[in-house]
């Protein structure tokens, strides 16, 4: 058994060194060729992260310089006309109940009413009036008769009998 | 006899895979040094001696197999 391994060992072993005896591997060159640029060129990642940083870096360069150009615009004010300047920039918008004041009327008036000459104003004569006018201009005397016989019973005492109940009382 | 042989291990070698081959014939071929290796492929050492290895004994348990077969019939 460990003869059979040895041979195995020997022959693997001179199998292998007489592997591709006077032809270059597959591969090989392409590999070697590789790995020679590889190490010629500076680490492609480092590369990188400076690349990276660089840009970085010129960004906020680039950025800072942009802003401190803006700054520079502004006129330079104190702070409380800075601060003012600021809150007039602001659009405020703020609902206001609109607050309606009643004015009190007064009683005035720049002129008088117009007065009239008689006092109450005189109105026209209903039905019963003019009926009665009528019957004055008819017969005055039967009328003033008449009218004396009722003042004279207005003027008399009003007289008003006791209420009887029928319990007698 | 031997040099047959020698045909059906390079044969079996073929098949390998790159990640196999090429150190086992690095090493044998241009008698190269695991460091040595190392640097061309661009892996640690230690993973071209496992390699090595590794090529080395599936190459022995083919090699093994198709003896057994030969001297078997």
């Amino acid at each position: 058994m460990q003869n059979d391994d040895r041979v195995l060992e020997q022959i693997l072993d001179e199998s292998i060194a007489s592997y591709s005896e006077g032809a270059p591997l597959a591969g090989m060159e392409e590999r070697i060729l590789a790995r020679i640029r590889l190490a010629e060129t500076p680490s492609s990642g480092i590369t990188g992260w400076r690349v990276a940083f660089g840009a970085g870096l010129a960004a906020i360069v680039i950025g800072a310089f942009f802003f401190s150009l803006e700054r520079r615009e502004e006129p330079r004010l104190t702070n409380l006309a800075w601060a003012t300047k600021r809150v007039e920039a602001i659009p405020i918008q703020i609902a206001v109940p609109q607050i309606v004041v009643k004015a009190r009327h007064r009683i005035t008036r720049m002129t008088a009413l117009p007065k009239k000459p008689v006092f109450p104003t005189p109105t026209p004569l209903t039905a019963e009036e003019r009926r009665l006018l009528a019957l004055i201009k008819q017969d005055p005397e039967g009328t003033a008769l008449a009218f004396n016989s009722l003042r004279r019973k207005s003027d008399e005492p009003i007289v008003i009998p006791p209420l009887e109940s029928d319990d007698g009382q | 006899m031997q040099a047959n042989w020698a045909a059906v291990v390079h044969r079996l070698m073929d098949a390998l895979p790159d990640e196999l081959r090429l150190p086992l014939a690095f090493s044998a071929n241009d008698e190269l040094r695991s460091s040595e290796i190392a640097k061309l492929l661009g892996i640690p050492e230690g993973t071209v001696r496992t390699r090595m290895m590794k090529a080395r004994q599936i190459l022995k348990q083919k090699l093994s197999r198709l003896m057994g077969e030969l001297y078997a019939k």
